[in-house]
């Protein structure tokens, strides 16, 4: 837009100043006409003779280059002519008495010149007439070379000045576009999760912009919120009712509700599936929190949570918990996920007869390992346990989910659960988080 | 064994209750936190199943106060919120156990007995008395490694007093224990309990099982089966 702008300012000034240029080199040739038509006279009855010394230049008179004079009558027949000489005359044009002709004449190899002629008239004494034409030339290269030299300083200053600007704009945008800058990488950090909300210091005119972005941050996280507690009260709502159809199932036996085995066993395995597929529905439903939702932090209170209330449920034989966790290991999954991970892998260990588990941490591979002394997973199994719906011990309680929703979930945030078995036959898990 | 059972689902708590009553268990229910928690202060009980979905006082706050009033009794979560953040809140707010609903009416049935278990100091299901054993899980009484029967009534005696055994159960707690607000006990059929479970137990007096300490109540004088004797 500058360029265009500056260009269309040289172009027009070099444009005009070319052109009071060629006004100023016809005013003069016009001056130097007039100027030899005063100087001339008629002498013997008919004779045209020019005063030299009444000449208005007088470079007319030096045998210098660059300005030159004549007269010539309407037969072609040099009248008079200059001292002065130039490279190049044009032929005259007859044109009609009283008449100006002014125009820049190009030939190749030959120079420019800029040529003014009057074809005029001398009335005699005898009342005739001696029809002439005054021609002046003037050597156009020092016009155009000055217009020349003037072009070039003109587009010489434009263009620093063009650079000048550009420099001055993209400095003053340098630092007026800083906050925004700041802003974009702030998002990107908020979405990587390294950082919560926008900083407030900001110049008042985008605060309404960094404080409706915090807003919206705020509602996303408070409807995320909400729609896990939906689900939760869905589960809650659904649940109960099931677990009435469910025993009403199991008390075939009972007389009084006058049920048959086989209804009841339709209600069992029934309502074993509405469990199985809700418990399946609302893991796949419960929506992965978004990590720039969630900000890092230590997985160790949640895990001594985990083990003392584990510990509670398995007193005897009592399970010992060795957690050897670094403070500067931090992961970055919503601590109710958090909890649902470490939970199921470490109820697992409980619950298939570990009675000393370790839970330690490994900041160079982002990992947290869980090994203990139970009997392992089954080889034949390890591959499978992973799989939603499969179970190391199908007589054991729960729905063989545990497991399996640590998988899914770990992977949802871009992390990995492997298990694996130790040399010594137990069980090893190890946690790696993204 | 007095059983309390807080549960705002009318269908669900009677299929617990029935089924608790079943297990010879004296029943005391409520629907609605505040009740629950009236109770679970007042009543003699000897565990508790506590929904934490609960009209008015909820559940976590329930068994909050309740251990704050110095109930040590066994408390089981009974939870269709089965994540484990809520879990581990119930279990630090004062809970022993869980149990996710959907559940199997055996399943609840089993962790309430290793809970009972527990808090009497037994690590099996099985209780072994010198030649007096009984199986909380089938219900079954053997002495000698025969098989006695028992009334409902006579085995919640007997297995109450050998939960606790050692220790000295006066006549009120153990009918407390024995009896919900429903039964209106007489003091004087515990006695005949008492006799009739001596005469099944120990029909030659060789074994004197029950103890009567006058003015005191009663006590199972069976010394524990070592570890060493199981073997």
């Amino acid at each position: 837009m500058l360029a265009i702008f500056v260009l269309l300012t040289g172009l027009s000034v070099s444009y005009s100043v070319q052109n009071r240029a060629e006004t100023a080199q016809f005013d003069s040739l016009q001056g130097l006409v007039y100027g030899i038509i005063s100087a001339a006279n008629v002498v013997e009855g008919n004779q045209l003779v020019v005063n030299e010394a009444a000449l208005p230049d007088t470079r007319l008179n030096l045998a210098t280059n660059g300005l030159y004079a004549e007269i010539i009558d309407n037969t072609g027949r040099q009248l008079w002519a200059s001292k002065s000489i130039t490279d190049f005359v044009p032929p005259v044009v007859y044109t009609p008495i009283g008449q100006w002709t002014s125009e820049r004449v190009r030939q190749k190899s030959r120079p420019t010149v800029h040529r003014l002629q009057l074809a005029t008239v001398w009335e005699l004494d005898n009342g005739e007439e001696l029809p002439f034409i005054v021609q002046a030339v003037a050597d156009a290269q020092i016009l155009e070379g000055q217009l020349r030299r003037f072009d070039r300083t003109l587009w010489t200053s434009l263009l620093a000045s063009v650079l000048g600007l550009l420099l001055v704009q993209l400095v003053i945008l340098h630092i007026s576009l800083k906050p925004l800058r700041t802003i974009g990488s702030e998002v990107g950090e908020i979405e990587q999760g390294h950082r919560e909300s926008l900083s407030e210091q900001v110049p008042t005119e985008i605060k309404p912009l960094t404080s409706s972005i915090n807003a919206l941050l705020i509602s996303e996280k408070n409807r995320h919120q909400q729609y896990r507690h939906l689900l939760d009260d869905l589960a809650h709502s659904l649940k109960t009712p099931l677990s009435v159809l469910n025993n009403m199932g199991g008390k075939s036996s009972d007389t009084t509700t006058r049920l048959s085995t086989e209804e009841a066993n339709t209600i069992t395995t029934q309502t074993e599936q509405m469990q199985s597929m809700l418990n399946r529905y609302l893991q796949r439903a419960a929506l992965r929190t978004p990590q720039y939702l969630t900000s890092a932090a230590s997985p160790l209170p949640a895990v001594q949570r985990i083990c003392e209330s584990l510990s509670k449920i398995y007193a005897s034989p009592a399970v010992r918990f060795n957690v050897d966790i670094d403070e500067s290991f931090l992961v970055r999954v919503p601590e109710s996920d958090l909890f649902e991970i470490l939970g199921n892998v470490l109820e697992n260990a409980c619950k298939y007869g570990a009675t000393d588990l370790h839970i330690q941490s490994d900041n160079d591979t982002h990992t947290l390992l869980i090994t203990d002394n139970g009997p392992g997973f089954p080889e034949a199994l390890l591959s499978q346990l992973t799989r939603r719906g499969v179970r190391a011990d199908t007589t054991s309680e729960g729905q063989g989910l545990g497991l399996a929703a640590s998988f899914e979930l770990m992977k949802s945030y871009g992390g990995e659960l492997k298990l694996a078995n130790t040399s010594d036959g137990s069980a090893k898990v190890s946690l790696h988080f993204a | 064994m007095r059983a309390l059972i807080i549960e705002d689902e009318d269908a669900l708590r009677e299929q617990v209750t029935d089924a608790l009553r079943q297990q010879e268990f004296a029943i005391d229910a409520a629907a609605d936190g505040d009740e629950g928690l009236y109770l679970a202060t007042t009543m003699p009980l000897d565990i508790a199943i506590i929904d934490l979905g609960l009209p008015g006082t909820d559940g976590l706050s329930v068994i909050r106060k309740l251990r704050k009033k110095g109930c040590s009794y066994p408390v089981l979560i009974l939870t269709a919120r089965d994540n484990w953040q809520d879990k581990v809140e119930g279990l630090e707010a004062g809970a022993d156990d869980y149990l996710a609903k959907p559940f199997h009416m055996e399943e609840l049935l089993a962790r309430l007995r290793a809970l009972l278990r527990r808090s009497g100091g037994w690590s099996e299901s099985q209780l072994d008395f010198e030649r007096l054993s009984i199986d909380t899980r089938t219900q079954q009484v053997c002495v000698d490694g025969r098989n006695i029967e028992l009334t409902g009534y006579e085995y919640r005696v007997l297995s109450y007093l050998a939960t606790h055994a050692g220790s000295v159960i006066s006549k009120t707690k153990l009918l407390d224990h024995l009896y919900d607000e429903n039964d209106s006990p007489d003091p004087n059929v515990l006695e005949v309990f008492i006799k009739r479970l001596r005469q099944k137990l120990d029909k030659d007096k060789t074994l004197l099982p029950i103890e009567t300490l006058r003015g005191r109540g009663y006590r199972l004088a069976l010394q524990r089966a070592s570890h060493a004797d199981e073997t």
